[in-house]
């Protein structure tokens, strides 16, 4: 027996490698009875307070300010919860003015890593301080679309981005109530229907991806091989947020981007072309073979939509694992989007999951219509208007926020901008024990009309409209 | 009157109070909904459909409309009346504002009917010699130009943030001489319905009040819009309003149709602080409180990116302590806490500023009562867009030219200290898109008399019909020379 493990308290051991924890099994993280895993996500939750709250500089700050020094209850952490809008609370002048070592500096006080070996000062880019914060860092920061015109940037380590990719590997690979040890799962070929690299998170798990599912290069196919330039995304944002309100006219392009016009130009013009020679090759290597892909519902049903186009049709092995992200509120899916899906790929049905850029959740739909709450997730629903958390008990309705017990270097206290129905103590008849909320979810700024939120959805569309509004502008 | 008892909001349509055919709509505020007339059962006789029904009210006199102006503003004295009364009552709920800001812009709506005003607005907006008749002027060609302003079938799509929109829509119509359909706001659906019958009540036949109908539809509802919005029915549409809500009427103009519009602004102050003793400075917080807090920060007068002259850090942190105090310190007729606090999206991204002290320095803001957000870099927050509730940013700027750098047509409203600095602005700010400048302190109290967002709404409003005269003796007509 190995003494400083059974010495080490359940919830430390829980959050610091829940795959070990639970031997590898879906089945067992929806499995603990939920006293217990009230109790376990306390004292973790206590763990990570202890050893973050001096560590990350603004949380410290917000804690001074708000005087929490101690947790007694999951409640205590609810003022202590980051909003989107710490992860861009630099001001947008420092990446139009190429302060990127500012930049590093904002960053820093993020994350307890240490980035005093950046350097950030020769950066002229997003995607050149990506790759320095990637060469010099442990850090392998994401970066959101863009909210208002302005991009989010989340200080994710290599080490908690494989960890979420390897419970994501074992939530989606097996069934609840089948008890698998995906600790010895083989390898498997993953399609991806978008650029291999980029900085938005959809696209930075895919290393993680790389190593852990397909477990080599060979095995990973994505349609596009290069990297999706993080500043024509930014661009892209600013441009949808400008197109909103008639003020396309004052969005200032990088004069470095525009000098790459020629060579994105291209890369527009060979897009569908690509798409058409990846699936020609590709459902001819890999037929009959089981095959994971993850991606937002329009990027599978695209890829999908093209090879059913050109005469594929039930192209894998069966128990392919096909993971929609993000839900279809807001879009205009298709009705049939999932049959089209499940008719190319040849599964009986895809598999929905419910995450976000921010934190480690992996949640996945059950038969019911459930999206069950990952044990190494808190959930809190928050009355909408003064952030204040309604009852852990009976069924909720508000604002969801999130408490991420995997988060180690930087906090993972986040409130969402969804609305969700969260049911505390109605056991689901799909038999698992944790928390689940209703399919239904809604943003809070489609309801009150406020601002659109450009989600990762959209990102496919919102870069090709940035390279098309590049080529319309002249190099100067 | 409660609105869960479901307020009832009567259309009004050329001196006939409508209150049949009800159906409810979702209210603004946290009660609920409003019952009023089915909408697309009004359109048989909303529009004018013959223009030359107009002739009643092209008949009267200037002098004979302001009477008419005069005695009705009488009747308006919230006091003694109920439909108003009602329409306040409504609006505590659903109004931006809070209620003792609703009950001094009740308090305000008579002084809009005053004779003085009425008498300024047509010296300073439109030639009334144009209105009564034709007016000549002998060009050197020999020829004279007689020149006469008719009125227009117009929809007025009136903002519901203020209270005096309703009633100034109204009124230029009347000095006008058109014919007005008055879309009320879901924000203040019955203020305009209050006013027009009121109008019933003073004089049902007179020409004014027969030209004059009041309705509420949801704002984009095809159903209506399309029906009503047609060179057949009207001459223009006169619209307040977000960049969406206008951008959504443009698909309805054509060659016939014209489109008045009072699109979506926002307003800045420029400061000097050169040579500012303390209390000067005192002087300084206590009028850019005003332009910040008044009327709740709810008008699109109000102050809330205000560009810093010659401040360094310490004394711009000192504007922004002060301004915060005297905002505080304003009287609840012109300026309270929040309704509701500051929104939370606006209220996350202060809270976030909050933490990031070498960008920003927040003042205030932790009881829901205003904020002050001092930049550290010359620039506005990237969140200036959501400024409201009483928030404002303050941003050091080295040059008035780097103030100005950030205006655009958006921009409405300029408060500018000390006064002296206006010489300089004015020119400039104008060219860069701005429409008005005021003295620091007054950004919220604009005259009616003048233009409003760069245009002359009284001239707007009319036709401009000319009769060319030629003397004959001096120009032989074409025919004769061919």
């Amino acid at each position: 027996m190995d003494f400083a493990l059974a010495l080490t308290p359940p919830a430390q051991r829980m959050v610091e490698d829940p795959i070990e924890y639970f031997a590898g099994s879906f089945t067992r993280m929806e499995q603990v009875a939920p006293g217990q895993l009230a109790q376990l996500q306390l004292e973790a939750l206590q763990l990570r307070f202890v050893a973050l709250r001096d560590a990350i500089p603004m949380l410290k700050k917000l804690a001074d300010r708000q005087r929490v020094e101690t947790i007694g209850a999951v409640q205590d952490v609810v003022p202590l919860l980051f909003d989107h809008a710490i992860y861009k609370s630099y001001p947008s002048q420092l990446i139009a003015g190429r302060q990127f070592d500012r930049l590093t500096t904002w960053l820093g006080r993020l994350t307890t890593c240490d980035l005093s070996g950046v350097d950030a000062g020769r950066c002229g880019s997003i995607d050149e301080w990506f790759a320095e914060l990637d060469a010099r860092t442990v850090l392998r920061v994401a970066h959101t679309s863009g909210t208002s015109g302005t991009i989010s940037f989340l200080p994710w380590s290599q080490t908690e981005l494989e960890m979420f990719i390897g419970l994501l590997a074992i939530v989606f690979t097996q069934e609840f109530g089948t008890d698998e040890d995906g600790r010895g799962r083989s390898a498997i070929d993953v399609l991806f229907p978008y650029f291999r690299s980029g900085g938005t998170m959809a696209t930075r798990q895919n290393d993680a991806t790389e190593k852990l599912i397909a477990r080599g290069r060979e095995q990973f196919h994505a349609v596009f091989e290069g990297r999706v330039s993080s500043d024509v995304l930014y661009l892209a944002a600013r441009l949808r947020y400008a197109t909103a309100r008639g003020q396309v006219n004052t969005v200032e392009v990088d004069p470095a981007l525009l000098a790459r016009k020629d060579e994105l130009e291209q890369l527009l013009a060979t897009m569908p072309e690509s798409v058409g020679t990846f699936l020609q090759r590709k459902t001819r290597e890999l037929a009959g073979r089981r095959v994971w892909t993850l991606a937002t519902w329009n990027m599978i049903h695209g890829m999908a939509a093209s090879g059913i186009a050109q005469g594929h049709e039930a192209v894998f092995a069966t128990d392919s694992v096909i993971v929609a992200a993000g839900g279809t509120k807001g879009w205009a899916a298709p009705e049939d989007w999932q049959q089209t899906v499940a008719r190319f790929f040849g599964v009986e049905k895809l598999r929905l999951f419910y995450g976000m850029s921010e934190i480690s959740l992996a949640s996945r739909l059950c038969d019911h219509g459930h999206y069950h709450v990952s044990p190494w997730i808190i959930p809190f629903v928050l009355d909408p208007d003064s952030s204040a958390p309604l009852p852990r008990t009976g069924t909720q309705t508000g604002r969801a926020a999130y408490f991420d017990l995997l988060a180690c270097t930087r906090w993972g206290g986040f409130i969402t901008g969804d609305e969700v129905t969260l049911h505390w103590d109605d056991p689901c008849p799909c038999g698992r024990q944790t928390v689940y909320f209703d399919e239904r979810i809604e943003r809070y700024s489609d309801k009150r009309g406020g601002q659109d939120k450009i989600t990762c959805v959209a990102s496919a569309d919102a870069y090709n409209e940035a390279l098309e509004y590049l080529n319309t502008l002249e190099v100067r | 009157m409660s609105l869960d008892t479901e307020c009832l909001v009567p259309a009004v349509i050329r001196g006939e109070v409508v209150q049949s055919g009800l159906v409810t709509f979702e209210a603004r505020g946290k009660n609920g909904s409003f019952a009023a007339p089915e909408p697309t059962r009004l359109l048989e006789h909303l529009p004018l459909r013959d223009p030359t029904l107009l002739g009643d009210v092209a008949a009267l006199g200037v002098d004979e409309i302001v009477d008419y102006l005069v005695a009705l503003g009488d009747r308006l004295l919230i006091e003694h009346n109920p439909h108003l009364q009602a329409a306040r009552e409504l609006s505590y709920d659903a109004a931006p504002t809070t209620q003792p800001v609703v009950d001094a812009q009740y308090r305000m709506l008579p002084g809009l009917f005053r004779r003085e005003a009425l008498e300024e607005m047509l010296t300073v907006g439109i030639d009334r010699a144009y209105l009564d008749g034709w007016v000549p002027t002998k060009l050197g060609d020999g020829r004279t130009l007689a020149v006469r302003a008719f009125g227009s079938r117009a929809v007025h799509i009136s903002a519901g943030n203020g209270t005096l929109g309703s009633a100034l829509g109204l009124i230029r119509n009347a000095l006008t001489r058109g014919d007005a359909i008055l879309k009320s706001p879901s924000n203040d659906p019955l203020t305009g319905a209050a006013i027009a019958q009121t109008m019933c009540e003073l004089d049902p036949d007179h020409p004014v009040t027969r030209h004059v109908s009041v309705a509420y539809w949801r704002g984009g509802d095809d159903a209506v819009e399309r029906a009503l919005y047609h060179p057949q029915n009207i001459e223009k549409i006169v619209a307040w309003g977000g960049y969406a809500s206008i951008k959504h009427i443009t698909k309805y103009l054509q060659p016939g149709l014209e489109l008045v519009t009072f699109d979506p602004k926002r307003s800045a102050s420029i400061i000097d602080l050169a040579g500012l003793d303390d209390a000067s400075l005192g002087d300084v917080a206590a009028r850019l409180a005003t332009d910040i807090g008044q009327l709740n920060q709810a008008a699109c007068t109000n102050a809330r990116v205000v560009y810093v002259l010659n401040a360094g850090e310490d004394l711009l942190d000192a504007l922004a302590e002060r301004t915060l105090a005297a905002m505080l310190e304003l009287p609840s007729e012109i300026s309270t806490a929040p309704k509701g606090g500051i929104a939370p999206e606006l209220l996350a991204n202060l809270d976030a500023a909050r933490l990031v002290d070498d960008f920003y320095h927040v003042v205030g803001g932790e009881h829901g009562e205003g904020a002050v957000i001092v930049s550290r870099m010359p620039a506005p927050i990237d969140f200036a867009e959501l400024l409201a509730d009483r928030v404002a940013n303050l941003v050091p700027v080295d040059s008035l030219d780097d103030a100005l750098s950030f205006f655009d047509t958006y921009t409405q409203t300029v408060g500018v200290y000390p006064e002296r600095l206006k010489a300089e602005v004015r020119d400039l700010a104008a060219l860069r898109g701005a429409q008005r400048i005021a003295t620091l302190g007054h950004a919220c109290v604009p005259s009616f008399a003048g233009p409003q967002d760069a245009i002359e709404p009284l001239r707007r409003l009319c036709r401009w019909v000319v009769d060319e005269s030629t003397d004959e003796v001096t120009h032989q007509p074409s025919y004769v020379l061919g």
